[in-house]
């Protein structure tokens, strides 16, 4: 499995770097520690992130990131649910023997990455910035490097920031066992099809505008368009093929297609309505040639309570359309599709986000924050065969996620 | 790394005479571990507390001093207070006292059946009767009394209560996935991981290959209880008639055309149990009374 890459997050956090800072050299610095955890025993996450920005005399900022995480648990492997018994119920006096059952094999993956990311952002004349960066991620079964830059002209008394940027990945899989075939049985032993390793391409451009309004209100507004190529399948996902009497015949290797072109556009606005009340709201869509059409809308509002403490409750809503190709199992008796995938990710589904951000000061005067978020992924029911009534293969979760953090 | 859709741990263990087993989803195999061996201490502790075949039991001490007061533990009050509603509740066809038919009724697995086995005499029969009757005992909080001579056992409760126990402590412990079946006596604390429900074959009564068995009826189960009870295993037959195994504790005699098996669907393995019982106790009139429980049922007529 592998963990969501975005430097759309990279670029966009760079064009906010553009307004203008303090110039003093010194660094902030914030530690934090988070744990996510899924309902049911699937995956949970604990990590420690680092990150520090260093404002040179200059003006020059240099921002890095660190980070480490682990993951346990079980995600959903995309094999259908069938109605195969578990256990027998007979009348008493007499010895019952369960059958020799498809029970699951017990692979509960383990993972750990590393993560690192730089970036320089340097004043190339007056109101025009440039910056450049390098992120590198590394888990046991994927490697992702990459590179961005942008730049980014002030207009009109900085109260107009109009900004560019890139960003290139090159990524890894190197599955165990060996990258599989698409559409290949998952109980045949992967052969000479199977490769060690394949290669993705990643290619993300973006541009903004961040427009200050008034003292109280500063929007901001991103076109960005995303290129992916080269293998993007899960190596561990897999599309059961199902007889009509619900009974799954085999497993086959999920298949993607190799190239994948999104757009999306973002917009947020930050009003500062008191001096004790501050809001901040974004929407976000997203289409691609997948068919994977998403909508995000976020609403935080952050309350100053006195005393160096604030309470920002946050929600979002998140909807997504189902890839085109997917599906949550395939009948047998239908000609194989040249694309399928049964990833619970590409399927139809709504999800909620509630969350709380505490803030405080400490006597050193070291700013403390403790947020969290419950998450609730609800997909669209799948209608499997009759031989499969009342199951479902989809049938969504609910996450935890606490972090803690201390600036410094 | 790999990923799986839950991995369902199993154990299997032989315990008051019949198969048992353990499904646990959503934990690690040492969690999963711990549990199973907490459950299994549990079946078995309640099997030596209340068998019949071993001198020390709490059963057989019971059993011992028929005919004196004595003092009773709370368990022992609880299981003793659900024998008393079973025997209101079925008019005295179900007795936990009438145990002692078992001197004279000689029932037999299919693979130990003779043609003609005897059948018990008449007068036999009547000659047990003054020891069968739960009206002849006396219960309180503390104390058990019947009178000389007559005998108790918890057949017909005691897996369904070690089922439900064994779900009350993976429950407590915080097992949302779990499943337990101890002998046919199933319970569940919820579904599967991957939200799907447990699958529960009914095993059909005429199956001629016990140790294959084939199935009747696949149930799903998300949380709740299955019990299964059945007249097909054990019988004796008699100048060409078949007689179950089942006594009706009022007469000493078996029930007659009672279902070859029913199964109950209800929120607890001991109400599910009750209920399988008592209808097959009703005989022909089963459905009516089943009917009348209010609780999912699936009846396999005679064949």
């Amino acid at each position: 499995m592998q963990l969501k890459h975005s430097s759309t997050l990279a670029v966009a956090a760079l064009s906010l770097l553009g307004a203008g800072h303090a110039f003093a050299a010194e660094w902030e610095q914030e530690a934090s520690v988070l744990y996510y955890g899924e309902s049911d025993g699937r995956v949970k996450d604990g990590s420690l992130k680092y990150t520090g920005t260093r404002t040179a005399d200059n003006g020059d900022l240099l921002n890095l990131n660190v980070g480490i995480d682990t993951l346990t648990g079980a995600s959903p492997s995309g094999v259908t649910t069938t109605n195969q018994i578990q256990t027998i119920t007979s009348p008493s006096g007499h010895s019952n023997v369960t059958p020799a059952g498809e029970l699951p094999l017990d692979n509960r993956f383990k993972d750990t990455r590393v993560s690192a990311s730089v970036n320089w952002d340097h004043e190339l004349k007056p109101d025009l910035r440039g910056n450049v960066g390098a992120s590198f991620s590394k888990e046991y079964d994927y490697l992702h490097l990459g590179v961005n830059g942008g730049v980014s002209q002030a207009l009109n008394d900085k109260n107009t920031i109009l900004s560019a940027g890139f960003a290139i990945s090159q990524d890894a899989v190197e599955a165990v066992g060996g990258t599989p075939t698409p559409l290949s049985d998952s109980n045949q032993r992967l052969g000479d099809e199977a490769k060690g390793s394949e290669d993705k391409t990643v290619t993300e451009v973006l541009l903004g505008v961040t427009q200050v309004f008034n003292k109280k209100l500063v929007g901001q507004f991103n076109i960005g368009i995303s290129e992916d190529s080269g293998y993007l399948n899960d190596p561990y996902k897999y599309v059961s093929q199902v007889s009509p009497q619900g009974i799954v015949s085999t497993n086959l290797h999920e298949s993607r297609p190799d190239s994948r072109s999104g757009q999306n556009l973002y917009g947020a606005l930050k009003y500062k309505a008191t001096d004790r009340l501050t809001s901040t709201s974004s929407a976000r869509l997203h289409t691609d040639d997948w068919g994977v059409d998403s909508v995000t809308i976020d609403q935080k509002i952050r309350v100053d309570m006195g005393n160096k403490r604030s309470i920002e409750p946050h929600v979002r809503y998140y909807s997504q359309k189902a890839a085109d190709f997917y599906t949550v199992q395939l009948n047998e008796q239908d000609p194989l599709p040249q694309y399928t995938t049964a990833d619970y990710r590409l399927s139809e589904l709504d999800a909620y986000t509630v969350g709380l951000t505490y803030r405080w000061e400490d006597k050193a005067n070291r700013e403390w924050r403790i947020t969290g978020e419950m998450y609730k992924q609800e997909p669209t029911k799948q209608t499997l065969t009759a031989g499969q009534a009342d199951l479902n293969a989809n049938p969504g979760f609910t996450a935890q996620m606490i972090s803690l953090g201390l600036t410094f | 790394m790999m990923s799986a859709d839950g991995v369902t741990h199993a154990f299997r263990f032989q315990a008051m005479a019949n198969p048992c087993e353990v499904l646990l989803e959503g934990c690690t195999a040492r969690q999963a571990h711990t549990l199973f061996t907490q459950l299994e201490q549990e079946v078995r502790r309640i099997e030596h507390k209340y068998s019949r075949y071993r001198e020390d039991s709490t059963l057989s001490l019971l059993n011992r001093s028929a005919g004196q007061i004595c003092a009773v533990d709370p368990e022992t009050w609880q299981l003793l207070k659900l024998a008393g509603v079973l025997w209101q509740h079925s008019a005295g066809r179900f007795d936990i006292s009438s145990g002692v038919l078992r001197k004279v009724w000689q029932f037999k697995s299919a693979q130990e059946q003779t043609a003609n086995t005897a059948i018990p005499h008449e007068q036999a029969i009547a000659a047990l009767m003054p020891f069968i009757g739960w009206e002849k005992t006396h219960l309180d909080e503390r104390h058990f009394q019947m009178r000389a001579g007559m005998q108790i056992d918890f057949g017909g409760i005691g897996k369904e209560y070690a089922a439900d126990r064994c779900a009350d402590i993976a429950r407590a412990a915080g097992y949302r996935h779990c499943l337990i079946n101890l002998g046919g006596d199933v319970v569940a604390t919820g579904g599967r991981v991957n939200g799907s429900t447990w699958q529960v074959g009914i095993e059909a009564t005429h199956t001629a290959n016990t140790a294959n068995p084939r199935i009747w009826r696949v149930l799903p189960l998300n949380a709740g209880a299955i019990a299964t009870s059945g007249d097909t295993h054990r019988y004796l037959l008699h100048a060409e008639k078949r007689y179950g195994h089942i006594l009706d504790a009022r007469t000493g005699w078996p029930v007659e055309n009672a279902p070859s098996s029913i199964t109950i669907a209800a929120p607890n393995a001991t109400e599910a149990g009750m209920i399988c019982t008592l209808a097959m106790l009703h005989g022909i009139d089963a459905e009516t009374f089943l009917h009348q429980q209010q609780r999912p049922y699936w009846i396999q007529p005679t064949a």
